[in-house]
């Protein structure tokens, strides 16, 4: 039997830096050997002044050399330390990344909302047990950060939609702290501000009748403590519970939480939009208890490991749990559907064909299974020029697990899919990704001239090498394909010029 | 109205008469009678440093206001002197007793005016050669000021006048610690002769005043604050910040000053008035020699073994063919110092450092022997690439010196020493093996309720416990890393913590006693410790007795709590065992429902230990174990040979027992211990008269 492999996992947050450490013998198997957490001076600092300062700076190395040599105990040779908001949105984050470089030989990656919320995802899909059952369900999951809210609704056992709102605990103390002074109920503003905030959200999640909720992050930890029910094997709080625990939050002032709580001042000023927010939100739904697992950011970074070191770097779950987002986004913008699935399919195919030679990896498929469907979603606001619609709505998209580049290369391959346009050197992409943006708008843009008039007369395609010197597409159809034959043709000497090999249509 | 609580000094007080009381015992052997005399001397000595010190301060701040026994300052300095005294009135007492038995013994401490004329030759040319030169005597008169003494040195003070103008003028020389306070006359085969130090010198004193008259010899001895205030906030660096106060010790207001009945009011006058002194400081006329520390010296000559305790060998609780790490694996293991050796810990430290499985060892150190072997342990295993982290207590009183030291030598060896939280001493005893095994890592824990001493293990009675328990081998981790800064406090599994959580929990645990009896059970608590002196807990305490909680404590020293009090603590038993070793174990158990928790700890129930320092209280649930540290309460709770009764008026009563019925509760353990470790847990006790009959004592905590 082979030992466990131990790794740490590292996040520097707006309030917290925090680290794991866990044995891993595979995906959803972690035994954690250490859960550590020290104050972060970052939120602070970014979300009152834009940047973070020397002083921060500093308080951050030294937090993260303890770290280091509590992983040298354990003898860690594997870890991720990422940053999330805090550091994003400030001014000098890449001089502070540089800076903790230099200070402590760690390398630190500064990773987007999407990101940050898939490794919070896959904690919970691999994490969870009963993850399976709350999907089938219904459920509402919240995931309350520094600087945001994150809602994603499941039901049926699939990702429905998922939405982020400006209201996390920081970025709450900065938009209201001014009113802090001056007004004698700043619960009762905190909490209007944030019913302002949630209001239409609110209606939407509740049409789903979901019977499960599930919170996250924020000073969700100092509710865990306080609660040994077990719903569906999670640590949960019924109503009556949470109800008491609420009411005492909100009419206390931060020094009795912080005493009650035994927690700093700080973390226990949290508590109270915590405690809002979880209660807003509970609203929306029919659960009888509120779900708080002690699960994490840094629980889905180590399984994300596992299962890079189990070569399954995306789930199937997650796959379907993007492609149900991206169906739910087309039907919401009235796309025409079949259309989308349509071009899904050939592109994907043509994709699996052509990649002995390509070599892109499973997230540029997600990339140009997620653009095959939603590439027209421009068209909701105009016909003419929808193609750049496209690119800036899918830019301005959430996708659960998306980088910010892997968003810039679905939202370009969706600018240059229309007929007759070249895909020029983006310069945010590096040669790789430029690359690879190149070759999957090809093969999006021959999957799109196979559904030319958006009748899906190809019912499936057959492609075939013919003596080595072109790629053959046998297309089985119905009715006429004179359209697609002539609009894949069309498309067929861009594909050319970036695979570097011929390509023929035989009807 | 009776005051409910007892004089806290008054208390620690009675705890060093209870010891010099084992003094008076005739039932120990002479050397261990001596010891305890050295022990009661020093630890008055002690006493005078810090608690006398603090009411001293306390007055010379004009505050009046009365504490939770109902006295004022100047009320309890009072107290402390009338006790004080009486407790000196009876060291010298019973020096002179033990003077005539050491004699019969062929030991004899020769006064001055006994000595022949060849012995005092001998002395002359011993003056001549080993004092003479390390002696710096100090004139004081109005161009020289009055030296400062340094706190307990023993120094001769002289009234010499110049024979020119007839002027007298205070001499003063100290008695060098660099020699030794006994000196051995030449053998005559009959035994052995001492006389003492500062006697040579008193006899010789005119070698260094020549052309004087020497009025007056008489030594004199003078006591100083030594409690240590440190300014942690301002410190930038706490080693360098203690040993400056370590400095600043020797130099302390003072608190006492000790001289020779006889000295006369002129010279007392110049010690007192001439000198830096404070007035007001207390002054103990002393019929002897002074300080007899020097007593433990004489239990340390070779060749006296049948005037010590029989020779007590810790046994070794495991198989030495058994690897240390698999008999822990195999179970929880309770460890009972000193009838189980502490070798069982340092051998697991070396262990630990041998093997390369062996990760990272964490461990909290407060104080260590001088030699320490796990310091050398832990040294060897920084030199084996081992992560080491040594949490240092540099502020344990009185052994600072010592432990700058080691730190230091920890820290040249590569270990990471940390000095622990500022304001906050680390008085918890926690060791951490960090050990990857085929399964994957494991964590190995030592907790305990003394010291990681290798020396003090074999005369102060703890336990320990050795556990591969998962949950608390993460409270462990989290503790390290809370105390070393790595993580802010989060909750614990098992353990539970001061200054955060224990109080707390203490108060719950005696709660769920209250409420067990309102709801018409029963309420059981039975706690051994060092010291109560917690207020809050006290009242707690009463309030579970008033419902009806049958509460018996065993408190070595300090009690403040008042038992037999109708109305107020009539369910509550108080009582001290002093006996060859020191108690120093920490055993909580509340029947809890028919639970019966039992826990241990490095914390007694004081303010400090709930509120200022770090503490561990840690669960034994293993049910072996937790039957074996009940049967030992049992033996503790009937024993009636070392065990004195707290009386409702504070003071301490020792039982009248039968020959016939003696039980001396750690002689039974040391018998136990001899006869085998390897048998079931069941105390087998014997009763002295009758060792041919076992007594098979199999009793539970309630059967008292």
């Amino acid at each position: 039997m082979s030992q466990p492999k131990i790794a740490a996992a590292i996040d520097i947050g707006s309030n917290a830096i925090k680290m794991l450490i866990a044995e891993i013998e595979g995906p959803g198997q972690l035994r954690v050997l250490e859960d550590v957490r020290l104050d972060s001076p970052i939120g602070d600092d970014t979300f009152t002044n834009g940047r973070i300062r020397p002083e921060a700076m500093f308080s951050v190395c030294r937090s993260l050399k303890h770290m280091s040599q509590l992983m040298k105990d354990y003898g860690v040779r594997h870890y991720r330390a990422y940053a999330t908001s805090g550091v994003r949105e400030a001014s000098n984050s890449l001089y502070f990344l540089e800076h903790v470089r230099q200070a402590t030989q760690m390398d630190v990656e500064l990773i987007d909302r999407s990101v940050e919320r898939f490794l919070t995802y896959q904690s919970l899909n691999y994490g969870l047990t009963a993850m399976p059952t709350l999907r089938a369900e219904g459920l509402l999951m919240v995931e309350i950060g520094s600087a945001g809210v994150q809602m994603s609704v499941f039901a049926d056992g699939k990702l429905r939609f998922s939405d982020h709102v400006k209201i996390g605990t920081l970025k709450l103390k900065e938009i209201l702290d001014s009113l802090r002074g001056e007004s004698l109920q700043y619960t009762e503003v905190l909490q209007q501000y944030i019913e302002s905030q949630l209001g239409m959200l609110l209606e939407r999640i509740h049409a789903y009748n979901l019977p499960h909720y599930l919170v996250l992050g924020g000073e969700t930890a100092s509710f865990v403590q306080r609660t040994h029910e077990l719903v569906l094997g999670v640590r949960g709080m019924s109503t009556d519970v949470f109800s008491r625990y609420h009411r005492d939050i909100i009419q206390s002032g931060t020094f009795k939480l912080a005493h009650k709580f035994q927690l700093d001042e700080e973390r226990a000023d949290q508590m109270i939009p915590t405690s809002i927010i979880m209660a807003e939100l509970w609203k929306a739904t029919t659960a009888e208890h509120v779900l708080i697992p002690d699960l994490s950011l840094r629980h889905g970074v180590l399984h994300q490991l596992a299962a890079e070191w189990s070569n399954s770097t995306l789930s199937d779950t997650y796959v379907q749990d993007m492609m149900a987002t991206a169906l739910h986004t087309a039907e919401r913008y009235q796309l025409d559907i079949a259309h989308s699935l349509k071009v899904k399919e050939l592109a994907t195919k043509l994709l699996h064909k052509c990649n002995a030679s390509f070599h892109l990896d499973a997230s540029y498929e997600l990339c140009l299974q997620l653009a095959a469907i939603l590439h027209d979603i421009g068209k909701h606001i105009s016909q003419e020029g929808h193609a750049a619609n496209s690119y800036h709505m899918l830019k301005s998209m959430d996708m659960l697990g998306i980088t910010d580049k892997q968003k810039e290369i679905i939202a370009s391959i969706a600018l240059y899919h229309p007929r007759g346009t070249m895909v020029p050197i983006r310069p945010e992409l590096s040669t790789e990704e430029n690359i690879a943006l190149a070759r999957l708008t090809s093969l999006l843009k021959l999957a799109d001239a196979l559904d030319c008039s958006h009748r899906q007369k190809v019912q499936d395609i057959k492609i075939t090498w013919q003596h080595g010197e072109y790629l053959q597409v046998k297309p089985l159809y119905e009715g006429s394909l004179e359209l697609e034959t002539w609009a894949f043709m069309q498309e067929s000497p861009s594909f050319e010029q970036i695979s570097g090999y011929p390509i023929r249509l035989k009807p | 109205m009776r005051k409910t609580l007892i004089n806290r000094e008054w208390s620690l007080l009675a705890f060093h008469r209870r010891v010099l009381e084992e003094g008076y015992d005739k039932s120990n052997p002479l050397m261990e009678r001596c010891k305890f005399l050295a022990i009661s001397c020093s630890n008055v000595d002690e006493f005078f440093m810090v608690r006398a010190a603090s009411v001293v301060d306390q007055i010379l701040a004009d505050y009046h206001k009365e504490d939770h026994s109902g006295s004022t300052p100047q009320e309890t300095l009072r107290g402390i002197e009338q006790i004080g005294q009486q407790i000196a009135a009876d060291q010298y007492k019973l020096y002179e007793h033990l003077r005539t038995k050491l004699r019969a013994s062929g030991l004899h401490l020769k006064k001055a005016h006994r000595l022949s004329l060849p012995e005092k030759q001998f002395l002359k040319s011993y003056f001549t050669e080993h004092i003479f030169p390390v002696l710096t005597p100090m004139v004081v008169d109005q161009s020289r000021p009055f030296p400062v003494i340094q706190n307990k040195s023993l120094n001769l003070g002289l009234r010499v006048k110049d024979p020119e103008d007839g002027e007298i003028v205070f001499a003063t020389v100290a008695v060098p610690e660099v020699l030794s306070r006994l000196v051995e006359l030449p053998s005559h085969g009959q035994g052995r002769e001492f006389v003492l130090l500062e006697d040579v010198m008193k006899m010789h004193m005119d070698v260094l005043f020549s052309g004087y008259d020497i009025t007056e010899i008489k030594a004199y001895r003078i006591t100083r604050n030594a409690d240590l205030d440190i300014d942690e906030d301002g410190a930038e660096d706490l080693l360098k910040e203690i040993e400056q106060s370590l400095k600043m010790r020797r130099w302390g207001n003072v608190i006492r000053l000790e001289v020779e009945a006889d000295t006369s009011k002129e010279m007392i006058r110049m010690i007192t008035q001439d000198g830096e002194d404070d007035p007001d400081a207390g002054i103990n006329y002393v019929d002897g020699p002074l300080d007899l520390t020097f007593m433990n010296k004489i239990t340390q000559l070779t060749g006296y073994d049948h005037l010590h305790d029989a020779p007590f060998q810790p046994t070794m609780p495991h198989d030495r063919e058994v690897d240390l790490l698999d008999w822990i694996r195999e179970q929880d293991r309770l460890l009972h110092h000193p009838f189980d050796s502490f070798g069982v810990v340092v051998n697991l430290i070396r262990r630990a450092a041998k093997d390369p499985d062996v990760l990272a060892i964490k461990q909290t150190l407060y104080r260590v022997s001088g030699n320490s072997p796990i310091i050398q342990a832990l040294i060897e295993a920084a030199e084996n690439k081992k992560q080491v982290t040594v949490l240092v207590e540099i502020k344990a009183r009185f052994d600072e010196e010592n432990n700058i030291h080691w730190a230091k030598r920890l820290e040249q060896a590569g270990c990471h020493v940390i000095y622990g939280l500022v304001g906050l001493k680390t008085h918890l005893k926690m060791l951490l093996i960090v050990r990857r095994e085929e399964q994957g890592i494991r964590r190995y824990v030592h907790l305990g309720t003394g010291n990681y001493n290798d020396v003090t293990a074999n005369f102060y009675t703890d336990m320990g416990l050795l556990t591969v328990n998962a949950q608390i081998g993460s409270d462990a981790s989290t503790i390290f890393n809370m105390l070393s800064g790595y993580s802010v406090p989060s909750s614990l599994n098992k353990c539970t913590i001061a200054p955060l959580f224990l109080r707390k929990r203490l108060e719950q645990l005696i709660e769920y006693e209250i409420d067990s009896v309102k709801k018409g059970g029963t309420g059981r608590i039975l706690l051994k410790m060092n010291a109560l002196v917690d207020v809050k807990l006290i009242h707690l305490l009463y309030k579970a007795s008033k419902a009806g909680v049958r509460i018996d404590l065993i408190v070595r020293g300090v009690c403040c709590l008042r038992p037999g009090v109708k109305g107020l603590s009539e369910n509550i038993t108080v009582k001290s065992i002093v006996g060859r070793f020191l108690e120093h174990t920490r055993i909580f158990y509340f029947q809890h429902g028919g639970k019966e928790l039992t826990f241990l700890s490095s914390a007694d129930w004081m303010p400090r230990n709930l509120d200022r320092r770090v503490e561990a209280m840690f669960p034994i649930e293993v049910p072996e174990l937790k039957q074996r540290i009940r049967d030992i309460l049992s033996l503790y709770m009937k024993d009636n040979v070392k065990s004195r009764y707290l009386q409702p008026d504070g003071s301490y009563v020792k039982p009248k027992t039968k020959p016939q019925l003696r039980i001396h509760a750690q002689q039974l353990l040391i018998k136990e211990a001899s006869r085998s470790h390897m048998q079931p847990v069941t105390l087998q006790l014997q009763p002295r008269q009758t060792p041919d009959r076992v007594m098979a004592l199999k009793v539970s905590a309630y059967d008292h």
